[in-house]
């Protein structure tokens, strides 16, 4: 009889929560699946009222002209990512070390500046920018896209890496140091391999802003010999005449959809690192 | 065998020769601080810092494409003036504090009511946690084509769900109807932005010691009184620090309404983000243009204040 009652006592409990799960998953992955449904059937399927979940013809015909469209700007989002996440390295490593393990004057303020960059609009930075970039011929051209993704991804990646060295016990560096090692050396043979989480952690997103990224690639260029396969897709489903618009919709989705894959997979790999590195970066600046 | 002798002599005269040479050693520590900050000065100022300045200064000049290219002339604060007469301030203000507080509280009311719903053991807790992650991993071109998809006039899932419903009657274009533009911009923006609050939100519950819940369900809390006494205060501080974040990155984004909407229709749905790119780069008033992008980085650095005083709070 008890048994019965906690366990009825327990349905209550468990039933309203999850019926509010279930209705919020809904709402998370309706679109997403709306999406993979769409990209799934041939284009007649695609224009029908009522709106059909399940296609009556599966085919990939639009994944296949999808990666024709998409394949060049897609090797270039790849290759800007990662070359944009090595210059990060290079760049933010040693910037962090001197934020933490060194002493001059000017030190907080040049961390107010990196925290401050998080925090402008963007968007006023383009025009001037756009100018200096035409300048310097840097306007669309992949080095010129790659300076700008790289100075978008240092101030984060800082601020990252210095909140993970501030953690790292500073006796083994003074232990290298009076083996002999240089200030460098140090970062270079005891730190750095400490901190690979927090590394893998910079890598990773500045892939990902890369890859997201449409306001300065548009901006900062114009080929899509050069783009990056977001901006290749904006520009799909905004220039609608240009390419036949309504039947090209399938290709857009199913670009969609391909632009979403490896993001997938990098999260799924590489999980925990993330949110290491979103509860160190973005909470504790 | 070393005397002890030896070594406090030998430690005596090293802390000689440090204070001997300590100011060279920290003049060398200056140089070197600096030096490994000088790459990241690099980028940051080539691509931040010169078109910061370059927008201040042309917020104070009037120059205008159309009139010519060195027509540049410094005018005080002659566009912040004609930004104050411009006879649409008021739709661009009403747009921006829609959108700034409907994507700030909206996605972290929605991850504050699904963490709270998560933090309990779960079956299948790995597919829950999965599924919370799929917008937050879509890139937000593909976010938009889904969203404009899901709205179309024609084709859109949401005007077949709507009417199965019955709660409208006929197709309704969500992107160019004036009732539904706003409610249907902020739904992708709830959609799309939170997860990541979702992500810290969890984590501060589950900081949560076990205990204090405990106390409170022995002394008679129901769930309701245990959320609201014990629950939300303790993770006031991250909900602070969510809520300045979000108000600083949604007054500053451009791209979700660029890529979602346009602007559009008309200036319907133009925030003063987008309204920079538009006033520079379609009207060609640079000046103009920068002026709007100053009042915003002004709005933006007062909340960038407010946020580094909570951090170094958080700190302490």
């Amino acid at each position: 009889m008890s048994r019965l009652r906690r366990f009825l006592r327990r349905l209550r409990e468990a039933v309203p929560v999850y019926t509010a799960l279930v209705g919020l998953t809904v709402f998370i992955v309706v679109p997403f699946l709306w999406l993979l449904t769409s990209t799934l059937r041939p284009v007649s399927e695609l224009y029908v009222y009522p709106p059909r979940w399940i296609p009556q013809t599966f085919t990939l015909i639009a994944y296949q002209k999808a990666f024709q469209t998409f394949a060049k700007p897609l090797v270039n989002s790849a290759v800007y990512g990662l070359v944009t996440a090595i210059l990060t390295l290079i760049v933010a490593c040693p910037a962090a070390y001197s934020l933490t393990r060194l002493n001059y004057p000017g030190k907080r303020s040049v961390t107010a500046v990196f925290l401050l960059t998080q925090m402008l609009p963007f968007v006023l930075l383009l025009l001037p920018l756009y100018i200096i970039y035409l300048k310097l011929g840097l306007y669309n051209s992949r080095v010129g896209l790659i300076v700008g993704f790289t100075a978008l991804t240092v101030p984060y990646s800082v601020l990252l890496l210095r909140s993970f060295f501030a953690g790292l016990p500073i006796e083994l560096e003074e232990q290298a140091m009076i083996d002999g090692c240089t200030r460098l050396g140090a970062l270079w043979r005891i730190v750095l391999p400490l901190s690979t989480p927090v590394l893998v952690a910079v890598v990773l997103s500045s892939i990902v802003l890369v890859w997201n990224d449409v306001l300065f690639t548009i901006f900062l260029s114009k080929d899509l010999e050069v783009q990056t396969a977001s901006v290749a897709l904006y520009r799909f489903f905004t220039v609608r005449s240009a390419s036949g618009g309504v039947a090209q919709k399938e290709v857009m989705l199913a670009g969609g959809v391909i632009l979403t894959l490896p993001v997938i997979a990098l999260f799924t790999f590489l999980q925990k690192y993330i949110a290491a590195g979103i509860t160190a970066g973005a909470l504790k600046g | 065998m070393i005397e002890p002798q030896t070594i406090s002599q030998a430690v005596g005269a090293s802390s000689r020769i440090r204070g001997l040479f300590s100011s060279r050693l920290k003049r060398d520590e200056i140089v070197l601080g600096y030096a490994l900050l000088l790459p990241s000065f690099v980028f940051i100022g080539l691509v931040i810092g010169y078109p910061l300045v370059r927008s201040a200064q042309l917020s104070l000049n009037r120059f205008k494409l159309t009139a010519g290219v060195d027509s540049e002339q410094f005018c005080g604060l002659c566009n912040f003036q004609s930004l104050l007469h411009d006879p649409f301030l008021d739709v661009y203000m009403r747009n921006q504090v829609i959108w700034v507080l409907g994507a700030t509280f909206l996605p972290i009311l929605f991850a504050l009511v699904l963490a709270l719903l998560m933090d309990r053991e779960l079956r299948g807790r790995w597919f829950w946690r999965s599924v919370v992650l799929i917008p937050w991993m879509m890139p937000i071109a593909t976010t938009a084509l889904t969203w404009r998809w899901i709205y179309d006039r024609q084709w859109g899932l949401l005007n077949y769900f709507l009417r199965q419903l019955g709660l409208i009657s006929e197709n309704v274009g969500f992107l160019t109807d004036k009732l539904w533009l706003w409610p249907s911009i902020l739904l992708m923006a709830m959609w799309m932005w939170f997860p990541y609050n979702y992500v810290a939100i969890l984590a501060a519950l589950q900081a949560i010691p076990k205990e204090m819940r405990e106390a409170a369900r022995v002394d008679g809390c129901t769930s309701w009184k245990e959320i609201w006494y014990i629950t939300l205060p303790s993770i006031r501080p991250v909900l602070t620090l969510l809520v300045v974040l979000g108000l600083i990155w949604s007054m500053n984004d451009f791209t979700a309404i660029f890529l979602l909407t346009e602007g559009g229709p008309g200036i319907d749905s133009t925030t003063l983000a987008p309204l920079v790119y538009k006033v520079s780069f379609r009207y060609y008033d640079l000046g103009k243009g920068a002026a709007i992008g100053m009042v915003l980085m002004l709005i933006s650095l007062i909340f960038g204040a407010i946020y580094l005083q909570m951090v170094k709070a958080e700190e302490k």
